[in-house]
């Protein structure tokens, strides 16, 4: 007879709904065949299924059976189709009734033996279940907690395929989820802002940055303190929402990046190296994939050394940073993985590294650096804060701020932002439009008048007048002002990024 | 305004042997004045026959035709034409190359500017206002067009006249290339020169010889920045011998890049602050003749105020002492940083101070004191 069972297949972040159809006759020459655009671990399916059927105790019909995975166009990847099979299986045999499975959604990967092993996706797998209106999901345990993270969906962990037909047949309780896994070894401590010596005359731009979600650039020689900074950011930006925590969890399962079923709280920091290839770092591959800043949605994505990366993938990173969102297209499908983070990209003066009057380079080999740097990406950064060698005495008299103590402030700055933009789709002032700057930002007529006077004189573009527009806004939100005022606007100056004048400069 | 057989021959035959004198010059077997050869003498040195045999086949349409197409003009030394300080020289070139306006080199008075092509932001902001005063008072600055102090200079003074910029490759040749731009505003309100033929690629030995016609077309060298090897240092040994006034501008003793002007001003070289300190200098270079520069010299200062002035007088105290600061060699943040200003004032009140134009900020966020 005819079966069909639910799955769900992985596209992109999301899942799309997947019909499993198993048609077995007892009659015809014994044949196992699967159809529905599968990939090559799909097809191998049906060793496993054939194996894990006959080991679970049941029985594998004689005659011919065909396997279908509908939309035929959709193409389905990994193991996870497994468990679906078989069960769709079964039920073309009658060792279950379509009655027992209508209600359920299935994934999970079957070991020879008929034990069922995690998959990666599964909370965009339950998520699409839930939005399709199952009642219930059976999974494998070893990832049970990340599906049950979605409300309105009785996720049902098992171990084995006997214990998933037991459960649909009623035969036994609904095994509970198991418990959270704890880790056996604390992890090391969050880095706190406390560790950071020697800087405090420059928290208060990492903190504008925050504040805004602005782009940071931070400038100075090895070893200052570049990456230290750019790994506390997380820790002073606001707490993830639920739902941020449910987008980014989502994005890592699917990337294979965690697996121990809980619900990720902190923001993501990522530190691609600078030898990643274009789509590793904006997403991509025959069946595209997340890139090192899909990675980083809702989070910080940090690039070390940003005259070493290829110019193509630096160049690739411009349109989803403006847009929030990547398009991936590729032979036969078209994705789109979300990208709003936070980038903070650093170099170092020169290229050895050593700035002012120690420095080493020629005029030609900082010819050849100011052109890499001037590239692309520099006018996405809104912010630049240059970061010296911290004296003795400021590593020594200097008192620490805590994450805590400067998350507060950003975190008041970002309510004042989010009862300005509410209804607007806007969720820091790093994201206004031009038009949102001059409907919203309250820019105050002498502020702008003065930085009207600094265009002719320092040749500012219209792109860097809104940049600086934007940054005093977040100044303005930091000091509890209304307006934007004069002041504001010399702190956002103060802090721009401008094109690199290394011949000059160094 | 033209160019003699001789010279044009000797000029192509100096180009002939651009590599063997590139060779030469690397071995630094001594410094053998090549360029103050005669012809016969320079073949002999090469001992080329086929050098010889191009030297003996040149052909003077061949020559101009090069020089139209680039539109170039060419004065020999034979010419009257020819800018008189250059036969002060013991190797003068035998033709002069121009591209612009060749008025400028006419004997008016000329002030030669050069320095480090890795310069501090210091050194860049005070060449530009010293080719900026230069200008001002109707002298001509001439320079290199090398990177940093040289296109500081030659920026400068494009803000309020015109410039002469000597090149070690061919005139019509920007060198370095991604001067092009610098390289057409020069030509195009002032004049870029050489001694070498249009497209003259660039050799290590045209340096120095270029630096000679620096020294030899100025009335006097200033020497902005550059370490104790630096070039400009050739220019300013050229300058002296001339009998040309050598000035410097001093910078901090800590500074490599101030090294160069220090080891002259210990040595005897005058010492400038502001462009005026140098018209004092051509001013009793003239006193016996009655030129116009005495005028200018003698006369009240022009009204080009480069030290950096007192403070506005509406200044508000807070970013009066933070000015203080930036001049006395604070430049970024964390070093204007002290208790009685909080890191956030500071911004504010660095971005305050730009907008009033009296500081600049450079790449990387780091500060230098504004000069007119």
């Amino acid at each position: 007879m005819l079966a069909r069972v639910a799955a769900f297949a992985l596209d992109g972040v999301t899942s799309r709904r997947v019909t499993v159809e198993c048609d077995a006759r007892r009659s015809g020459l014994p044949a196992f065949t699967l159809v529905g655009l599968a990939d090559k671990a799909v097809r191998e399916s049906r060793d496993r299924v054939k194996s894990a059927v006959v080991n679970a105790g049941y029985e594998f019909p004689g005659g011919r059976v065909t396997m279908n995975l509908a939309p035929a166009y959709l193409r389905k990847h990994g193991a996870g189709f497994d468990l679906p099979l078989a069960i769709a299986l079964l039920v073309a045999t009658d060792q279950l009734s379509q009655a027992e499975v209508e209600d359920c959604a299935f994934a999970g990967e079957l070991r020879l033996d008929g034990s069922v092993t995690a998959v990666r996706g599964v909370l965009a797998i339950s998520e699409g279940a839930r939005r399709h209106g199952f009642a219930r999901m059976v999974v494998p345990a070893g990832c049970a907690r990340e599906a049950a993270l979605v409300d309105g969906i009785d996720v049902v962990p098992v171990t084995t395929l006997v214990e998933a037909v037991d459960v649909l047949r009623g035969l036994t309780e609904v095994p509970v989820l198991p418990a959270a896994v704890a880790p056996l070894v604390p992890g090391p401590a969050r880095p706190d802002f406390d560790e950071v010596r020697g800087h405090a005359s420059l928290l208060p731009a990492v903190e504008i940055a925050a504040a805004g979600g602005h782009n940071l650039y931070l400038h100075g020689p090895p070893g200052t303190g570049k990456t230290m900074i750019a790994r506390r950011l997380p820790t002073i930006l606001p707490p993830l929402s639920h739902q941020e925590a449910l987008e980014v969890t989502r994005i890592h399962s699917v990337a294979g990046e965690r697996n121990d079923g809980r619900l990720i709280t902190e923001r993501p920091f990522r530190a691609p190296h600078h030898t990643i290839s274009p789509s590793g770092l904006i997403g991509g591959g025959s069946s595209p994939k997340p890139g090192e800043i899909t990675l980083a949605h809702n989070g910080v994505l940090f690039l070390d050394e940003l005259a070493e990366f290829p110019r193509s993938a630096l160049e690739g990173l411009r349109q989803p940073l403006e847009d929030g969102r990547v398009v991936i297209v590729r032979s036969q499908r078209v994705m789109t993985f979300p990208t709003r983070c936070m980038l903070v990209a650093a170099s170092n003066p020169c290229p050895c590294g050593m700035g002012d009057h120690r420095c080493r380079c020629s005029a030609a080999d900082l010819a050849r650096y100011e052109r890499r740097l001037s590239g692309p990406l520099l006018d996405r950064l809104d912010l630049t804060v240059h970061i010296p060698r911290p004296t003795a005495a400021q590593l020594r008299d200097e008192r620490p701020v805590s994450s805590s103590e400067l998350r507060a402030r950003v975190i008041a700055a970002r309510d004042l932002q989010a009862v300005r933009h509410a209804g607007t789709g806007i969720s820091c002032n790093a994201q206004m439009t031009p038009r949102a700057v001059t409907e919203l930002a309250r820019v105050g007529d002498g502020a702008l008048r003065r930085l009207y006077d600094l265009h002719d004189a320092y040749g500012l573009s219209a792109r860097g007048h809104h940049r600086v527009l934007r940054v005093a806004r977040t100044v303005a939100d930091l000091a509890g002002a209304d307006r934007v005022d004069v002041e504001h606007v010399a702190t956002a100056l103060a802090l721009r990024t401008d094109s690199p004048d290394l011949a000059a400069a160094a | 305004m033209t160019a003699c057989d001789d010279c044009l021959r000797r000029t192509d035959l100096i180009a002939a042997l651009a590599g063997r004198i590139e060779v030469e010059w690397r071995l630094r077997t001594g410094r053998p004045m090549l360029l103050a050869l005669a012809d016969e003498r320079l073949l002999d040195w090469a001992g080329d026959a086929a050098v010889a045999a191009h030297y003996a086949g040149f052909a003077r349409g061949t020559a101009t035709a090069a020089l139209d197409a680039a539109s170039v003009v060419a004065v020999c030394r034979c010419d009257a034409a020819y800018p008189a300080g250059l036969h002060d020289l013991p190797d003068p070139p035998a033709v002069l190359h121009i591209l612009g306006d060749p008025q400028l080199l006419d004997g008016r008075a000329a002030i030669g500017i050069v320095g480090s092509r890795r310069c501090s932001p210091y050194g860049d902001e005070v060449a530009r206002s010293f080719g900026r005063g230069f200008a001002a008072a109707g002298i001509v600055v001439v320079s290199g067009m090398a990177l940093g102090v040289d296109c500081a200079a030659h920026e400068g003074a494009l803000e309020t006249g015109p410039t002469v910029a000597v090149l070690a490759t061919g005139a019509d040749r920007p060198y370095p290339a991604r001067k092009r731009e610098l390289h057409r505003r020069i030509a195009t309100t002032g004049c870029v020169v050489s001694e070498m033929p249009p497209g003259f690629a660039p050799h290590r030995w045209g340096f120095p010889a270029r630096n000679r016609i620096i020294a030899a077309l100025s009335a006097g060298t200033v020497v902005v920045e550059g370490t104790e090897r630096s070039g400009s240092l050739i220019t300013a040994d050229f300058a002296a011998e001339l009998g040309r006034f050598v000035a410097a501008v001093p910078g901090r003793v800590t500074c490599a890049q101030a090294a160069g002007p220090h080891l002259l001003l210990k040595s005897g070289a005058e010492l400038v602050r502001e462009p005026a300190d140098a018209l004092d200098l051509l001013a009793l270079e003239h006193r016996r003749e009655e030129s116009p520069v005495a005028v200018i010299g003698r006369g009240p200062r022009p009204a080009i105020a480069v030290r950096p002035g007192p403070a506005p007088p509406d200044l508000p105290p807070r970013l009066g002492s933070l000015l203080a600061d930036i001049e006395n060699g604070a430049t970024t943040v964390a070093a204007l940083t002290s208790p009685a200003r909080t890191p956030a004032d500071l911004l504010a009140a660095l971005g305050e101070l730009e907008l009033r134009g009296l500081v600049r900020r450079r790449f990387g966020g780091s500060y230098e004191r504004a000069l007119s």
